[in-house]
């Protein structure tokens, strides 16, 4: 097992909805491992979730601005076009108001 | 590739992502929609099945996210309003993270209205628009026929008014023939709303994603490209690939229609996953019932969750290609060329959306 990718092995055969509307995995590794590691404030508008290594950093981190969180890699904030500054925020350098994963624009040069 | 916390995303049992659609009616007559406006406001009998759903489903999650789609979810705001604003009291009582979209035309978003919605944190918002006003009164008008570009500017102008946080997403389809129509709104929008950093505008190329024909000329994807470049000044040449500046700017993107912890609810009650075929028996899996249970063709609902087992983008990101690819019926005509991924909150028609 790859221990860095809990999802290594999916089979979607598996997979099932309740009748109480909730998800149901026979895999019960896979489902310890989605239902273990799910951030409190992901939401689907967070630019942290496009994150690569991101379930390796600080949850309280991913507060819907685009960090470089600890130790993750700038790579890691791709939601940033031109990722510059790690501190404290990741600033869009290009384009900043048509750009919607960096939330402080207060900091960017305007278009 | 997507990342762990992507597929955490979609696959986590304590986040639940329904799609609502208070009616399947719409004041406006969009030249290219697919939708048939057949099913109207959504019974007191199903609200309380998705009412009594959320009861028991709200204590076991951390994120419930809701989306409102249609029709015009907000030709039934009341509806919204109630539904809405029950769930938010429900995740404030257990402290669950509560999160709600709307994809709206935006005429009925009005000054008087979008405040009561804010007070229910419904604070996400996709508006469209086909262009500057000689355009998309061309294309985006109501059932009557009569324009509606100067209302729903209005609307925004008096939305840009309200206090607190929120976005407001101007999604601006682009088609052969409106590109310099396109870059004259784009202008005034970056003059006039996008200073303001709640509100953002993303592009989108109209397709024909129906077996009706539209008469909008498709851009292929070189000359879509090059449009968006005109439009932008050469901004959109400049961001990455995960920007979400347009459907070609998505990386790693799972629609929610693969997800499993995401369902929609029609107006009638039935269940089903993707906001676009929704004449596809494959996508009419179940239904609410009152008590708050729900009846579900699990076999049939596992084949939405395919891309899982391969985790191949082209079937996470639209999975109703491959669908059709399998078992193609004659009036469903979307290609993977054409919707590819899509924006992860559903957006108001398929031929309206992509």
């Amino acid at each position: 097992m790859d221990i860095r990718n809990p999802f290594h092995r999916i089979d979607p055969s598996g997979m099932s909805i309740c009748s109480d509307g909730s998800v149901k995995y026979d895999d019960k590794e896979l489902y310890e491992k989605s239902g273990g590691n799910v951030p409190a404030h992901v939401s689907s508008r967070s630019p942290n979730d496009a994150c690569s290594n991101i379930l390796a950093c600080s949850e309280s981190l991913n507060d819907g601005r685009c960090h470089n969180v600890g130790s993750c890699e700038e790579s890691d904030n791709f939601n940033c076009a031109n990722f510059t500054d790690c501190s404290p925020y990741a600033v869009n350098r290009v384009g900043c108001s048509d750009y919607s994963g960096c939330d402080d624009w207060s900091v960017c040069p305007k278009p | 590739m997507f990342s762990d916390s992507t597929l955490t995303e979609a696959l986590s049992p304590r986040k639940f992502h329904l799609i609502l659609m208070p009616t399947e009616k719409c004041n406006f007559r969009c030249t290219y929609c697919y939708e048939d406006f057949l099913i109207g406001r959504m019974p007191p009998g199903v609200v309380e099945g998705i009412k009594r759903l959320l009861a028991a489903r709200v204590p076991t999650l951390s994120v419930l996210h809701v989306t409102w789609f249609g029709g015009e979810p907000l030709v039934a705001s009341d509806l919204v309003l109630q539904l809405g604003g029950y769930a938010h009291e429900l995740c404030r009582k257990h402290g669950v993270e509560f999160a709600a979209n709307i994809t709206t035309n935006g005429y009925g978003l009005t000054g008087d209205l979008f405040p009561r919605l804010l007070d229910i944190s419904h604070t996400d918002y996709q508006i469209t628009f086909d262009g500057d006003e000689e355009w998309h009164d061309r294309t985006r008008v109501l059932a009557n026929g009569r324009a509606t570009f100067a209302r729903i500017w209005a609307n925004m102008e008096a939305c840009r008014e309200a206090q607190g946080p929120f976005h407001i997403a101007f999604r601006l389809h682009v088609h052969e023939e409106n590109v310099e129509s396109v870059k004259r709104l784009y202008g005034r929008l970056r003059k006039e709303f996008l200073q303001d950093r709640r509100f953002r505008a993303f592009f989108h190329k109209v397709s024909r994603l129906s077996a009706r024909p539209i008469k909008e000329g498709v851009l292929d994807k070189k000359g879509y490209l090059e449009a968006l470049a005109y439009i932008t000044d050469g901004a959109s040449t400049r961001v990455s690939r995960a920007s979400g500046l347009s459907e070609e700017h998505l990386d790693g993107y799972i629609c929610y229609a693969a997800k499993p912890n995401s369902l929609m609810i029609r107006a009638d009650g039935r269940i089903g996953k993707c906001t676009v075929a929704l004449q596809d028996p494959l996508n009419d899996l179940g239904r609410i019932k009152e008590d708050g249970t729900v009846a579900i063709n699990n076999e049939k609902l596992r084949l939405w969750f395919e891309g899982f087992g391969t985790l191949s983008e082209q079937t996470l990101g639209c999975p109703a290609v491959t669908l059709k690819q399998a078992k193609p019926p004659k009036d469903f005509v979307i290609a993977p060329s054409e919707i590819g991924r899509h924006r992860a909150d559903p957006v108001k028609g398929l031929a309206e959306q992509i």
